[in-house]
């Protein structure tokens, strides 16, 4: 398979993954039903962060391969820079938002909405704590975690490409050690972790990584055993009717809880192997060419593409939505024309920002080499 | 490397809080009168043990001291800790700041296994009504935790929704407030009716005026309520 094609089908699954993030961010939504969460442990989540790790051991590992680890660094950190200043941004339109409705509807209650209440009741701490990564908002903490890896890259890259098994046994070993021991980087001021600890998560970036660099290499990376398919493709059914199953009592195993437990923020096993499962089937089944002939006009790959710019839109967006459905006690068909509206504006923000580009390279000079669509753009991107 | 943040921030964040914060005495706390409609047998049971008894509080908790959260949490835990006489009480805090019913509910059971308690008292339903989650859905979210916990050998005691008189969107908190309630009837998990409560206090004017009392407040009302099911 061209490379060309295999980054295509990244940028495609990422786009899908955005829309999923962006109707599980209104919680309940109309179309709910319309996302993996709905139907298996994993959700969205787990998917964004393996193809993050993809998308930057494909885009790194050449630049270290050209430019050394010194290029390397200062991209890595520079992007890292830029999340952190996307993060701050919608961070500050998310409090400006329910500010806002808090003001309007005279309730004191909904300063605490996703997590706000510090910055609100307790600011001096709260901005400490914010501009330190320390007090992240619900729905706006991925981007902190995906800093944390970028700050990590120079170190796990090279692992990557030379020494994938130590870098993936070492990450294993870090993954079950924060889950044993409640291990987390802290939240401040509340007295908490962050909701996606990098110390669990980063296994699931670090195994994104070593495929990533493989692919780089042009070295198969999707495991061929059709007995492996067939068990993936059966604990993914397996999951469906116990995520279903509104009557479940999840059973109390004599087993540490994070090997048959469902808790996000320590990315537990269960959802682990789902997550994994999910992403052999897609690589193994033409999926991705299933939902591209449904998609003709390339939609999710142009979402993909931009996955910074659209992810940061959707949060902001997401949080508009549920206060608007709040304050408007919004029924059904408003909450639909909320979600699919707010998926528009993505669209329309992601096509923006491709003719911008477009015009962009249009008045560069033609000696600059430019990458072919936007590629540069792919793994660095991956923050969303 | 908390600790190292909060040597950092402290002195900062002390300095402006005690530059905007006027020093005062706490309020006589207005009457509340609730009740717990379904006994705490093990909790009960592990009182009468003479064993250490676990207690695990979700939601309730984790900001700082100064925060207003914090009375609601040191108050409970002081009042327990006081009303079990010579006991020794272990109490664990797990944090669920802004987090839907259906998140905490992992937090919960990993909290529930790795302790043992013999009392969790939840304290959610706001994140989920801002949110607008099925009702529904929210109440057989913690039905399940409740049945969950009796399975533990573990007493669950419910706190509802926080009430602010004047809001137009009072039938929206509402809805979470009876599926608790629901949850309550049919699971045997007392509610502790914080809504009811702040309602009242509400209705007669009686609502202190400072934030963090009327969570110290709310607080001794469920310990004096916990404490009553448990024989103390």
């Amino acid at each position: 398979m061209a490379a060309d094609q295999r980054e295509w089908r990244i940028d495609l699954f990422r786009g899908l993954a955005l829309v999923m993030i962006f109707i599980n961010h209104i919680p309940d939504s109309p179309l709910a039903p319309f996302t993996s969460a709905h139907y298996g442990f994993s959700d969205a989540a787990e998917g964004f962060v393996l193809m993050a790790g993809i998308a930057a051991g494909l885009v790194f590992l050449r630049r270290l391969d050209r430019a050394g680890p010194a290029e390397v660094t200062a991209r890595a950190w520079r992007r890292a820079f830029d999340l952190y200043a996307a993060h701050l941004v919608i961070v500050l339109l998310a409090c400006a938002i329910v500010a806002y409705a808090a003001h309007v509807e005279g309730d004191p209650r909904l300063l605490g909405w996703i997590n706000l209440g510090p910055v609100f009741d307790d600011t001096a701490a709260a901005l400490l704590g914010v501009v330190l990564l320390g007090h992240q908002p619900g729905y706006l903490n991925i981007l902190p975690m995906y800093i944390v890896f970028l700050l990590a890259l120079p170190l796990l890259l090279p692992l990557a490409a030379a020494r994938p098994k130590l870098l993936l046994a070492g990450s294993a070993a870090l993954w079950a050690a924060a889950n044993h021991w409640n291990l987390n980087l802290p939240h401040y001021p509340n007295e908490d972790g962050w909701y996606f600890n990098p110390l669990a998560w980063q296994f699931l970036f670090v195994i994104g990584l070593v495929i990533g660099t493989r692919m780089s290499r042009g070295l198969p990376v999707v495991p061929r055993s059709n007995l492996l398919l067939g068990a993936a493709i059966a604990y993914l059914i397996l999951a469906v009717p116990l995520q279903r199953d509104e009557d479940l009592i999840w059973p109390s195993l004599p087993l540490p809880w994070f090997l048959y437990g469902l808790d996000k923020t320590y990315l537990t096993l269960p959802r682990l192997l789902h997550a994994l499962a999910l992403a052999l089937v897609l690589a193994r089944l033409p999926v991705a060419a299933w939902i591209a002939r449904l998609d003709r006009p390339g939609i999710l790959v142009l979402l993909g593409r931009q996955s910074l710019a659209v992810f940061c839109a959707g949060s902001v967006l997401a949080v508009g939505a549920q206060v608007a459905r709040f304050v408007l006690e919004a029924g059904v068909a408003l909450e639909a024309a909320l979600v699919l509206g707010g998926i528009a504006l993505q669209v329309g923000l992601a096509m923006l920002l491709a003719w911008m580009e477009g015009a962009g390279r249009k008045g560069r000079p033609a000696a600059v080499p430019v990458a072919p669509g936007g590629r540069a753009a792919l793994g660095e991107g991956g923050g969303g | 490397m908390r600790r190292i943040l909060r040597r950092l921030v402290a002195p900062l964040v002390l300095g402006l809080a005690a530059i905007a914060a006027p020093a005062g005495a706490a309020p006589a706390c207005p009457q509340a009168a609730t009740t717990l409609h379904a006994p705490l047998p093990h909790l009960a049971r592990a009182l009468a043990s003479g064993a250490p008894v676990g207690i695990v509080l979700v939601g309730i908790g984790g900001s700082r001291a100064e925060g207003p959260e914090g009375p609601f949490a040191q108050t409970l835990a002081k009042r327990l800790e006081r009303g079990f006489g010579g006991h020794e009480v272990r109490v664990q805090y797990v944090p669920t700041p802004g987090m839907l019913a259906k998140d905490s509910a992992e937090r919960v059971r990993r909290a529930a296994t790795e302790a043992e308690p013999a009392l969790v008292i939840w304290r959610t339903g706001m994140a989920d009504a801002l949110a607008m989650t099925d009702p529904a859905k929210f109440g057989n979210t913690v039905r399940r935790v409740a049945e969950w916990l009796s399975v533990q050998s573990a007493d669950l005691v419910l706190v509802d929704l926080a009430y602010h008189a004047g809001s137009a969107q009072e039938a929206n908190y509402r809805r979470y407030v009876d599926a608790l309630a629901e949850v309550g009837r049919g699971a045997e998990a007392p509610v502790f009716r914080r809504y009811a409560i702040m309602e009242a206090w509400a209705r007669a004017g009686a609502t202190p005026s400072q934030p963090a009392a009327a969570e110290s407040c709310l607080a001794e009302a469920l310990a004096a309520a916990v404490l009553q099911q448990a024989g103390r």
